[in-house]
């Protein structure tokens, strides 16, 4: 009997380490793409004539860039968009579109959306935090990477959609873990 | 006896504090509006009138009368009402530590929740005598009845919650909160619930007959259900709201934003930590019930004030509490301190000059000079209109002429249409009152141009004292030919 239990604390524990790795593999290829993505619209945007900018196609690490092409200097502001109903919007946080030249300057918009952003931290963290110290899902090394790594990816990928909120919510979740290991 | 000689040395450390945070505005005098219309309402019972009988304020009858009583006190000396709300805190501060001390009493249990809490409103956007700190009197009260062992117990919980909501409405839900607690630890009591329920409502009892023996019962309906009810039309945002707020905080002074958010994050970590080892912690779990009904609180009021927060900011201070290890305990005691320092060095120099200049205070309050000029050109029958600087009806001891006494409730469309539709005010209730052809018409822009008047010069009024928050704050007035 007792070693039932223990081949199925083995066997969910090695379950969840998929989970894991989905979550990593997932992390590693989105942080991958929009590097890519990144220097892609560098490139891209210096013929602005011939210059596409498709429906989001191309992602953006800060709206501060400010880069001169030849004469023409880049400019993106911030624009909060919806995501629901318009689902379809949901590939667009973090990217540029509607470009427009102005006084001899680049301009287009960066979307963001908060709200969703600083939701999506605030469930993943609290959730992990609950799978961890109350159904004991990964070991502690795989919880502690899982954490910093989604976060990572959150920050880098939403960049733009980031606020004193969100930093709270990390600071906070982080602050929790803090007292699960030192005060308990 | 050594811990009677430790209160006391914190008592005075608290004391000292108070003094040097709170007295860093009294030069002001208005930090803000709320206050000079609770004190202008509360005059309606020294003429032997009843708020909402002639006179309009958005909040429950008591706390005129509380402010009626600070006036009869201080002989309407509005710089010792400020002091007076300062002996509130102090008040306060030394409920908080003596409160729950049963699960857990050593020195840094007893006295980081008032620190906290002093630390957290030590801004002056928590330095007027706002209702909340009277509101928190009267639950400090409920929290210390709730662990006495009296016969009256529940009575005395639900009277002092009871008079609290006659102070701010909204504090109604912490009638919720109390009947929560007391059903918690050993399943629901009948007896308990209706005990509370009717020691709530013996205040209410008692207010209700005094406007029905007066024939004010639809006025008190109206300000007390109908008027709160429509505040839940208004267009507001719980989540936006509390970001501004932190936003605020946060650059205001990081310590003290930090040690907010390991507060938030210790009574949730605490509330994980019991539901997994299922420890039954009735202190933690009233904590955690008055913190989720403050911030309840907050939104119900939907207007986003900070001063919305202060029940949140108190019962949040208390997580804290039950910190164990040393070493946390030590960050917390340093980050308070660096706070304090911070605290105390950009409040201390204002400080200083109003301690020398305490007996002229008052004299240099601008609105205080203008009424004292005006007192002798007013005769008692005459009346006055004022919008903006309504501090100049508290001097004069005179009602506005118009129903409204705040000046910010004439842009509150959704308390303006109930008024109207119980017909307490006019479609133009501005120029309806002008046309009642005041003696004084005071008024928040300068385009009113009548020949029957004449604009009064207030050239030599330092406007530096006259409101905290602008710089050039608007004072206009106009005296009858």
């Amino acid at each position: 009997m007792e070693s039932i239990t223990k081949r199925f604390q083995t066997t969910k524990i090695y379950k969840f380490d998929y989970l894991f790795y989905f979550f990593l593999i997932i992390a590693i290829l989105s942080i991958f793409f929009n590097v890519l993505n990144y220097f892609n619209l560098k490139e891209s945007i210096q013929d602005f004539d011939k210059f596409d900018s498709g429906f989001c196609e191309y992602f953006i690490i800060t709206p501060s860039l400010q880069s001169q092409i030849e004469n023409k200097s880049i400019k993106f502001s911030k624009k909060d968009i919806y995501v629901f109903p318009e689902l379809e919007n949901l590939k667009c946080i973090g990217r540029v579109g509607e470009f427009y030249i102005e006084n001899n300057q680049i301009k287009g918009y960066v979307y963001t959306n908060t709200k969703l952003v600083n939701n999506i931290i605030l469930i993943f963290n609290f959730s992990q935090i609950i799978f961890h110290y109350f159904f004991n899902f990964y070991t502690k090394k795989k919880f502690y990477s899982l954490l910093c790594f989604v976060n990572l990816i959150l920050f880098f990928n939403f960049y733009n959609s980031i606020n004193l909120v969100s930093y709270n919510f990390l600071f906070t979740s982080f602050l929790i873990i803090y007292f699960f290991e030192n005060e308990a | 006896m050594k811990l009677k000689t430790q209160n006391i040395a914190f008592y005075l450390f608290v004391l000292i504090q108070v003094v040097n945070i709170q007295f860093s505005t009294h030069h002001v005098e208005t930090l803000d509006w709320d206050v000079n219309a609770f004190l202008v309402t509360g005059l309606e019972y020294g003429r032997g009138n009843l708020p909402y009988e002639f006179q309009y304020e958005n909040k429950p009858p008591l706390l005129f009368l509380i402010f009626y009583f600070f006036s009869l006190i201080t002989n309407s000396n509005l710089f010792y009402i400020k002091i007076i709300n300062d002996i509130l805190i102090l008040l306060i501060l030394i409920m908080m530590s003596n409160l729950y001390k049963k699960s857990v009493d050593d020195v840094f249990s007893r006295y980081t929740p008032p620190l906290l809490f002093l630390l957290f409103t030590s801004n002056v956007w928590f330095h007027p005598n706002y209702s909340e700190y009277l509101v928190i009197v009267f639950l400090a009260l409920a929290q210390i009845f709730n662990h006495t062992n009296l016969k009256s117990q529940n009575i005395l919980i639900g009277f002092s919650v009871g008079l609290a909501s006659l102070i701010n409405i909204g504090s109604s839900l912490f009638l919720i909160s109390f009947l929560l607690i007391i059903n918690l630890e050993k399943g629901l009591r009948l007896f308990k619930t209706i005990t509370l329920i009717l020691g709530f409502s013996i205040p209410h009892i008692l207010f209700l007959t005094a406007y029905w023996y007066n024939n004010l019962l639809e006025e008190y309906i109206m300000a007390t259900v109908h008027v709160p009810l429509s505040y839940t039309n208004s267009d507001f945002s719980f989540t936006y709201a509390l970001t501004v707020f932190l936003t605020a905080l946060k650059n205001y002074d990081l310590y003290i934003y930090s040690l907010l958010l390991i507060s938030i994050a210790f009574l949730i970590y605490k509330t994980f930590r019991n539901t997994i080892y299922k420890i039954n912690e009735p202190e933690h779990y009233e904590i955690l019930i008055l913190c989720i009904s403050s911030l309840l609180f907050f939104y119900v009021a939907g207007k986003g004030y900070y001063h919305h927060l202060i029940l949140f900011l108190y019962f949040i201070s208390f997580s804290t509490k039950w910190i164990s290890k040393n070493l946390n305990k030590l960050i917390i005691i340093l980050i308070i301190f660096i706070s304090l320092i911070g605290a105390n060095m950009s409040a201390f120099q204002m400080t200083k000059t109003n301690l020398r200049n305490f007996d002229n205070i008052q004299s240099n309050y601008p609105i205080y000079q203008i009424a004292s000029n005006l007192k002798s050109k007013i005769s008692t029958n005459e009346i006055i209109f004022s919008t903006h600087n309504i501090l100049l009806l508290y001097y004069l001891d005179k009602p506005n002429s118009s129903y409204i006494v705040h000046p910010a409730l004439y842009d509150y469309e959704e308390i303006t249409s109930e008024l109207k539709l119980f017909k307490k005010v006019a479609n133009d209730e501005i120029k309806n009152n002008i046309q009642k052809s005041p003696k004084i018409i005071e008024l928040s822009n300068d385009e009113f141009i009548s020949g029957d008047y004449i604009k009064l010069k207030t050239d030599n009024v330092n406007k530096n004292l006259l409101n905290y928050w602008s710089k050039d704050p608007p004072l206009n007035i106009y005296i009858k030919k």
